[in-house]
């Protein structure tokens, strides 16, 4: 659960990356690709926020219990 | 979209306005060049009166001159000062006279912002020096500012110290920014990458650096600044945080920077020696994709500063690793020097001479390097003088080498003007001799237990230690004769050719001496651009 | 776009200014930080002038913009340095992000005795290492500050759930306002940025509203590592958005005034990616600070 988290976290940056490189372009091409790309990136913050909420209401993931390394 | 690079000016393209103001208000990349050299060079004279100060305690045992926390003083400040205040201004400064002009660009991108990242320098710099003045004296910690030195065992001006790195890091930062902004958005629109000249690819990539390396810097400092007076505890174990991580995240900024202060010179040394050796540079591609090695293996070694302050086994191992593997990528470029000279009809100019010894000594400066890059060795050197050998071989006959160079080389295109050759070769081989009487003692010194950013030691480093004090005056009255050298061509040079070396490439060298205030306002054609290009 | 010339301007003033201005705010702000009574005046005097230089040289900017001065490459330059800039900033969230997952993977655990570490269990007896880390290892800094520990955590489900809800809802805003925009909808668009700066400015009242009950609740700057970290990223992290927020309105007044168009909006551009990018630093802080 926590990989898929941090997934898409690194997708959210990914999608502003892309953003970026669209504010580079200039244009009518690189200002759509911005568009999509920001367009994208709020989707899938309301996802992951709404997901959040979600899975912490089922119990499926609880605050405060994360852990990257494992502990002896 | 970017057919036309021609250029219109809000002055109507007439020259420089008169007065001091010109100076002030000024946006033309190249009197910012000149403000840049300027500025660097009064920081290098001012971090070298202080180098002198050390010396001269380090000339015999015993405490002679200064208390040890000023002699500590001294130290810090000599490192600040010529890493943050000579060698990357200088570098800077080199940047704005000559990418405009290799990449045939009517001038930097963001003019009015390249004014402020100069003149953000000189009240940074005013506010360093000005810590010497202040109760309790100037940060006396090292250059590295390791907490908890520099939390809570410094003195109270060590808030303005972080505040002038503040300043000096927004300065870095927009200076970076307009590089890679000028470099791939004004090139000539005939240009394509590897047509670029090897000084603007090395500072393209020096600019990710500093981009990326920058505002961690930033970061760190500002932990410092509220461990200091807001009581947070990022730097005590007390609190749950960790001196340690200090470490972590200076080096983080640390080793990236070692690379910001070298890389424009392999860029600038990758110019001198084709001219001189009359062949076309040895493996073009190869360079730029060394140059992108080095960058980005920078980032991921920085522990290799840190062997001795508490690592995991695992974790010195992967350092020491990944830090060898840089070697790969510099020897390619050592490598491509020595073939681009291998069967050149050889001269030796003054850009030439100081453009071998670069070379020769910074060779020697990164092979000590991989010698402390070895974690079971380094226990040995760690944080004696064989550090300061090796480092001072990197960067005194390393990046300033190559600024000097570069200064002799481009100098008759600034000015218009030449310089007295047997004088600057004169001046170099002073230069060279005491360099390596100041330095290579204090590999021994270090070999043999000397530690560092210590006033006193121990009477079996007596000698050597004297050696290199002499050695160090040496080579500090060295540069009275090259202010004198760069004045004297200035106002008394006889006029210099627009290409003054025969077999020099690159677009700068198109331009008629002394050159316009306003250049490259119709842009290159191809054809001139493959006939400069050092790839071809 | 009528220009055909690169314009690279002449003597300009607003550099010179900043420079005061900046170095004015710090050596102000360096001086109250010592207790000297003009400290306070000549950082308000510096923020003053730094004021009026963004001003004076966005106005400058604006004006040779409007005039035409600018042609498409001028243009770009803009966006190189908007864009490295931003990365820029996501280097220094780096360095704070950095130092939080050091304290919590590394630094913390370590104090506890973890990863075999003989040495730390002897300088801090009976200390547990745990995140959030409420009590310290030690009850006084070794700069001699008493550790403001036993606090109550801030409640991850109340206003930094919701605050997270009113910032990527202005995300969404922002976002119709972009499509609006680029659909020549004039109307639209400034109803949408006037609700993006609206719920920018709800969310900076929140977030006060929730320093105001974290500090009643003990949670302090001087709460060790936890509070340094939760306070230094949230506190950039609102600065940041405090900045957006003026740029937003900034860019509301010049929608106002019709300095847009279907094909130059550049300025519009920036602040929107300025925006989503502190909207993206907020739902990693509301999940590596708030939630995990």
């Amino acid at each position: 659960m926590d990989y898929f988290v941090i997934a898409i976290i690194v997708l959210i940056f990914f999608f502003l990356g892309a953003a970026v490189i669209g504010l580079l372009k200039g244009g009518r091409e690189g200002s759509d690709k911005m568009f999509k790309a920001l367009r994208m990136r709020i989707i899938l913050s309301v996802f992951l926020f709404v997901f959040l909420l979600f899975s912490n209401y089922i119990g499926w993931i609880e605050p405060n219990n994360f852990n990257l390394l494992p502990t002896q | 979209m970017s057919s036309t690079t021609t250029a219109a000016y809000d002055d109507h393209g007439h020259g420089p306005e008169k007065g001091l103001l010109r100076w002030v208000k000024t946006t033309n990349h190249k009197d910012i060049g000149t403000l840049y050299m300027w500025f660097a060079f009064a920081m290098l004279l001012i971090g070298g009166s202080l180098a002198m100060g050390i010396r001269a305690e380090l000339l015999q045992p015993g405490l002679q001159l200064f208390e040890p926390q000023f002699y500590n003083q001294l130290t810090t400040m000599h490192g600040l000062i010529m890493v943050f205040g000579a060698i990357m201004p200088a570098f800077v400064g080199l940047a704005n006279w000559l990418i405009p002009l290799m990449v045939g660009a009517p001038d930097m991108a963001l003019p009015r912002m390249n004014n402020w990242s100069f003149w953000i320098l000189p009240f940074a710099g005013a506010i360093l020096l000005s810590t010497f003045f202040m109760e309790g004296g100037a940060p006396a910690f090292g250059w590295t500012f390791y907490a908890p030195l520099s939390t809570t065992f410094a003195p109270d001006s060590t808030d303005f110290f972080i505040f002038a790195i503040h300043l000096l890091g927004f300065s870095s930062i927009m200076g970076a920014i307009n590089i890679i902004a000028t470099v791939l958005n004004m090139k000539a629109p005939e240009m394509r990458l590897m047509d670029m000249p090897l000084f603007v690819w090395t500072w393209l990539i020096t600019s990710f650096l500093l981009i990326g390396a920058m505002p961690v810097l930033a970061g760190a400092v500002t932990m410092m600044l509220t461990d200091r007076n807001f009581g947070t505890a990022f730097f005590d174990a007390a609190g749950g945080g960790d001196p340690v991580m200090f470490q972590h995240i200076f080096w983080f900024f640390g080793h990236p920077e070692v690379y910001i202060m070298i890389l424009p010179a392999f860029g600038i040394i990758s110019h001198i020696i084709p001219t001189f050796a009359r062949k076309p540079l040895f493996g073009y591609s190869s360079m730029v994709y060394a140059t992108a090695s080095i960058a980005f293996l920078s980032y991921i070694v920085w522990a290799h500063h840190m062997f001795l302050t508490g690592m995991p086994v695992a974790g010195e191992l992967y350092f020491m690793y990944a830090t060898m593997l840089i070697a790969v990528p510099t020897g390619v470029k050592v490598f491509n020097w020595v073939a681009t000279m291998w069967k050149g009809s050889l001269s030796f100019e003054t850009p030439m001479l100081w453009a071998l010894a670069f070379v020769f000594l910074f060779t020697i400066g990164g092979f000590s390097g991989l010698m402390l890059g070895i974690a079971p060795a380094d226990i040995q050197y760690h944080d004696t003088y064989f550090v300061v050998a090796h480092f001072h071989y990197v960067l005194v006959t390393g990046a300033l080498w190559g600024i000097i160079a570069a200064v002799f080389y481009w100098l008759p295109k600034w000015t218009g003007k030449m310089y007295n050759e047997p004088l600057a070769k004169f001046h170099f081989w002073w230069a060279l001799i005491s360099v390596n009487v100041t330095f290579f003692p204090q590999h021994f010194l270090g070999l043999a237990g000397m530690p560092r950013r210590i006033p006193d030691y121990s009477l079996q480093f007596a000698d050597f230690n004297f050696i290199s004090s002499i050695g160090a005056f040496s080579f500090g009255l060295s540069f009275l004769l090259l202010t004198y050298i760069v004045v004297n061509c200035i106002r008394n040079g006889k006029p210099a050719d627009a290409r003054p070396w025969e077999s020099a490439k690159g677009l700068e060298w198109t331009l008629a001496s002394p050159i316009a205030y306003h250049t490259f306002d119709v842009p290159p054609t191809r054809a001139v651009i493959l006939a400069e290009s050092q790839s071809s | 776009m009528s220009n055909e010339k690169y314009y690279v301007p002449h003597g300009t003033y607003w550099p010179i200014i900043g420079s005061i201005g900046v170095s004015t705010l710090f050596v102000g702000f360096a001086n109250q930080m010592h207790d000297v009574s003009w400290g306070w005046p000549v950082m308000v005097l510096g923020f003053a002038i730094i004021a009026f230089m963004l001003f004076g040289w966005i106005g400058t900017v604006v004006s040779e913009s409007i005039g035409g001065l600018y042609n498409s490459q001028v243009d770009k330059s803009f966006r190189w340095g908007m864009s490295w800039f931003i990365f820029s900033e996501v280097m220094f969230f780096a360095a704070f992000f950095g130092a939080l997952l050091y304290a919590r993977v590394l630094s913390v655990p370590w104090l506890g005795g973890e990863y075999n570490n003989i040495y730390t269990p002897e300088l801090w007896e009976g200390f547990k290492s745990a995140w959030p880390l409420i009590t310290t290892p030690g009850e006084v800094g070794q700069n001699g500050v008493t550790f403001a520990t036993n606090f109550k955590l801030v409640d991850t489900w109340g206003l930094p759930a919701l605050n997270t809800g009113l910032l990527l809802t202005s995300g969404v805003t922002l976002t119709y306002a972009h499509h609006a925009l680029r659909a020549g909808h004039r109307n639209a668009l400034m109803a949408w940025m006037l609700a993006t700066i609206a719920l920018g400015v709800i969310f900076l009242g929140f977030q006060i509203t929730e320093y105001g009950h974290a500090y009643h609740d003990g949670l302090k700057l001087t709460s060790g590592i936890y509070g340094s970290t939760f306070y230094l990223l949230t506190g950039f992290h609102g600065f940041h958005v405090t900045i957006g927020v003026i740029m937003l309105t900034v860019i509301l007044y010049r929608i106002q005034k019709g300095h847009f168009n279907l094909e130059n909006h550049f300025a519009f551009e920036g602040v929107a990616w300025y925006w989503h990018f502190v909207d993206v630093v907020w739902l990693g802080l509301f999940i590596f600070v708030y939630w995990i």
